[in-house]
């Protein structure tokens, strides 16, 4: 399942009153009625709403209980392999397979699930998700430097203007402006890591 | 959602042009071999630089060839001799007509184009693998615009899949795709930025729109302004992945590095510029 919340489009410490609002809204929005003509859209619709549903049925039984907004450090045996997996995934551009993994993780509210995702957002280029995730990442362990750094480069790569210089002088993607992401994910490490490759 | 992939000619070096210019008219004239001459019209920028990023990769040499050219009259041009990338720059014009078309389908406002209708009828008529490859995603695209989707990466996401689906990867480089995806999804957005205006005017769906919805009361007028000022993060975001996706895949290319090198560096920068610095009055 993804995450409940980002269906829903609700912020994470929402009232349930919020979390009905917004579904009675999505439940609108993927009316079969509107995509009656098109078979293909209604399956897409159709896919949509179970997805939606399954999302409010999850917020609704876990809602307002602590243990849903309280991020947690200690990680699961389970859950730190898929990370790993996933970080190797996402080093070798599997970006599909790196999101399939990280539904599977079990505990949600962990700063590295939100780290993974935003890194896989940014490597997307999707400005507002990875800011968002990263963000909250950073927040929840600000003394991690992986997370802080990630944050950081995200933001600046954002302001620094409209990228138009000559590439000639840049040689493996060290130029400031272009090493937005290579020191997202620590190439280096990883690379030595896996025997150096 | 044409013509945004393009060059910035000021920058290039007169053989670079050149090269440009040769698989410009290499495509046009297979293109009006194939499908007769008024399909000459549907060759578009995009449909180029997927060409020449396909042939980059390429193993086999591209050969050269002269061919009579209808602007200007009698003058020879040199062009690149039909290989698998110009099939594939003929493959993508096709499909651009077809999702103009799907657009005209469903949206009656812009029934002045209709001629493009008729004019494309013999494109459409073909069968295009390229077309059955894509549905699904174009499909899920046209499925956010008709649930009016307020997070304009959403149909980006869907177009982006869609554009990375385009070159075959067994033949080019696995590393290219993320790239691909990128340029995708970057032309869905600057499509929709440049077109803020029309489509407040005319109601029809834009996904900025909707998304900035609570602000446009207050903003009024400038209200694109607003909306274009607070998307510079995103495009500049957007732009620094594309030319560090770039970085990466550099080295594998066996040609026309530079042409994509400045479409990357010089010519995404620069239309992305003007769509957000576009001032009332302005045309795209």
């Amino acid at each position: 399942m993804r995450d409940p919340y980002e269906v829903l489009g609700v912020s994470r410490n929402a009232t349930k009153e919020e979390i009905r609002q917004a579904y009675r809204e999505l439940v609108k929005k993927y009316h079969p009625d509107k995509f009656r003509s098109n078979p293909d859209m209604l399956k897409l619709a159709e896919e949509k709403m179970k997805e939606v549903n399954e999302a409010y049925n999850y917020l609704m039984s876990h809602a307002n209980s602590e243990e849903n907004r309280n991020y947690r450090a200690n990680t699961s045996s389970e859950d730190k392999e898929i990370y790993q997996e996933v970080r190797r995934k996402v080093q070798n551009g599997e970006l599909y397979e790196a999101e399939d993994l990280l539904l599977k993780v079990k505990d949600k509210s962990n700063p590295e699930w939100y780290f993974l995702n935003g890194i896989i957002y940014a490597r997307r280029g999707w400005y507002d998700k990875a800011y968002d995730y990263l963000r909250i990442a950073y927040e929840a362990d600000p003394s991690n430097s992986e997370y802080a750094q990630s944050f950081e480069t995200v933001k600046r790569a954002s302001k620094s203007g409209p990228i138009y210089n000559n590439p000639t002088q840049v040689d493996d993607g060290t130029a400031a402006c272009l090493s937005c992401c290579s020191a997202l994910l620590c190439t280096d490490l990883c690379c030595q890591c896996m025997g150096g490759c | 959602m044409i013509g945004y992939v393009r060059p910035d000619v000021e920058e290039l070096k007169v053989k670079e042009l050149r090269l440009y210019r040769s698989y410009y008219c290499g495509i046009c004239t297979a293109l009006a071999r194939k499908y007769g001459p008024l399909s000459r019209l549907f060759l578009s920028y995009d449909a180029t630089f997927m060409a020449i990023l396909e042939d980059a990769f390429c193993k086999e040499e591209p050969r050269f060839g002269k061919a009579r050219c209808p602007l200007p009259p009698f003058q020879k041009k040199k062009i690149v001799v039909k290989n698998d990338a110009i099939e594939l720059g003929m493959d993508i014009s096709q499909l651009g007509v077809k999702l103009k078309l799907d657009d005209l389908k469903r949206d009656k406002r812009r029934l002045k184009k209709m001629f493009i209708l008729l004019l494309a009828f013999f494109f459409a008529k073909n069968g295009n693998s390229l077309f059955e490859k894509v549905k699904s995603d174009v499909d899920e695209m046209i499925f956010y615009e008709i649930s009016e989707s307020s997070n304009p990466n959403e149909a980006a996401h869907a177009f982006g899949k869609a554009v990375e689906k385009m070159i075959d990867l067994e033949s080019a480089h696995q590393e290219l795709s993320l790239l691909m995806y990128l340029i995708g999804e970057w032309v869905y957005l600057v499509d929709a930025l440049d077109d803020i205006e029309e489509d407040v005017e005319e109601g029809t769906y834009n996904p900025f729109v909707l998304k900035y919805k609570s602000s446009f009361d207050v903003q009024k007028s400038d209200f694109s302004k607003f909306v274009r000022t607070y998307e510079r993060g995103q495009m500049n975001f957007l732009i620094s992945r594309m030319q560090e996706e770039f970085l990466k895949v550099e080295k594998f290319m066996l040609r026309n590095n530079e042409l994509v090198r400045n479409v990357i560096f010089f010519g995404i920068p620069k239309v992305t510029l003007r769509v957000l610095n576009k001032k009332e009055g302005d045309k795209g």
